[in-house]
């Protein structure tokens, strides 16, 4: 991975419901609605023949990059293990933001947690590049604003604390991972100035 | 008492009434959204005659030029071959259905009328009017310089050689016009000050149209 991610996740736990579920293997489970913001840090990197897709992706420099609202499950099983499913959406209302984790505690308030997890970025007017850098052509024949949604995939694993007072839980948690983009293809069509000549480039991104 | 009991039962109609309306308006807002079907007879025609238009591709995209003056490196045409028919650029109109049937909503709108070429354009070829260079004088053919592109639009595409075009100017049915168009795209810079081409095609039924470009002005 070339890109160092710095995400800030501030969870409001606005609404909460607890229920006592009948099955033994799930023995309770709560239902929560959340809001989190999420910032992106990415080094600039030089440029070379070719677009490094990672220079644009979205940095909102002021304030958090991403907005999102998500539901989340938790649920409480049986020899001390526990589990996580979120679901969250920025204000495009798609919810293309999954986190699922589950979490064993051999201490009463101490445990190890394992996820999967896909979180969702944007990556704008990557032509930049060939617009300011394609001499005698039009860098980018298409007009539109380029814009393109990239999907962070990983796996994670950590520690976390907890805290449960009758209905209101806290937990703390520190968690390392590994992730990678969803390779995607892309196409950029530039023309000359003043001329007949125009070429097609075509992308296909990769894990490094 | 006997007031209040009319009033109360008129409210009970009008809201009622009101509500049977709302659904049939909704029903039609839907129904308007089907596609009700076109005829779909397909009138046969003959390519008949060309016509030949300079085309300005010195900018993003190619556009129609009304002079004569291209940039050396961006000499361009856009040729329309069609049937000399007089339905054509006609539409047909589907009928204004009254009622509540299902394409009433829709009202009327337009249905395209379909052609099918008798004959398809089997070979393009491009010949010089004037010398182009050392290699290429008056005369010579010189089709294998030029690319070309069916899409009329934007031209969103690379351009292609003329030998790939015939699948796609040679369609099954043509829409509301008889006529098929392409554009020819000079691969090289001219090196004179002015030129001008012969454009000619060759039909599957060995008849040749033919048209030449106007003299270009190079600058």
């Amino acid at each position: 991975m070339k890109a160092l991610f710095l995400s800030v996740i501030i969870c409001i736990i606005a609404f909460n419901i607890e229920v006592q579920a009948q099955d033994k293997f799930i023995s309770n489970y709560a239902i929560s609605m959340f809001f989190g913001v999420r910032d992106t840090k990415v080094d600039s990197f030089p440029n070379t023949p070719n677009v490094d897709f990672m220079n644009y992706l979205y940095d909102s420099h002021e304030g958090s990059d991403y907005q999102y609202l998500g539901f989340s499950g938790h649920f409480w099983f049986k020899h001390n293990w526990e589990g996580d499913i979120k679901v969250a959406m920025y204000d495009d209302f798609a919810p293309d933001n999954l986190d699922i984790t589950v979490q064993y505690f051999p201490l009463k308030n101490i445990g190890v947690s394992f996820g999967l997890y896909t979180h969702s970025l944007l990556m704008n007017d990557f032509t930049m590049f060939h617009k300011t850098t394609g001499e005698g052509l039009y860098g980018d024949l298409e007009t539109n604003f380029r814009q393109r949604k990239l999907f962070d995939r990983g796996v994670q694993c950590g520690v976390l604390l907890k805290q449960d007072y009758g209905k209101f839980h806290a937990s703390f948690k520190l968690s390392g991972g590994v992730s990678s983009f969803k390779p995607f293809p892309e196409v950029v069509l530039q023309k000359q100035v003043d001329g007949n000549f125009v070429r097609r480039i075509e992308y296909q991104t990769h894990n490094t | 008492m006997i007031n209040k009991i009319i009033l109360s039962f008129e409210m009970k109609l009008l809201t009622r009434a009101s509500l049977i309306l709302s659904v049939l308006f909704i029903l039609r807002v839907f129904t308007g959204c089907l596609i009700h079907d076109c005829p779909e007879e397909v009138y046969p025609f003959d390519f008949e005659k060309i016509e030949i238009l300079n085309l300005d591709n010195s900018g993003m995209w190619p556009a129609i030029l009304s002079g004569d003056t291209m940039k050396r490196a961006a000499v361009a045409f856009q040729v329309s071959v069609y049937a000399n028919l007089p339905l054509i650029g006609q539409s047909l109109q589907t009928p204004i259905i009254s009622g509540f049937s299902f394409p009433t909503a829709s009202g009327k709108s337009d249905c395209p009328m379909l052609y099918s070429a008798n004959h398809t354009i089997e070979n393009i070829s491009v010949v010089t009017a004037y010398d182009l260079n050392e290699s290429y004088h008056a005369n010579a053919d010189v089709t294998s310089l030029f690319l070309g592109s069916a899409d009329i639009g934007y031209g969103s595409g690379l351009y292609v050689p003329i030998a790939e075009l015939y699948q796609k100017i040679n369609k099954a049915r043509y829409f509301d016009y008889p006529e098929t168009q392409f554009r020819l795209f000079y691969g090289r810079s001219v090196e004179k000050d002015s030129a001008q081409f012969i454009i000619r095609l060759k039909l599957s039924d060995a008849t040749i149209l033919s048209d030449t470009t106007q003299v270009i002005h190079i600058r």
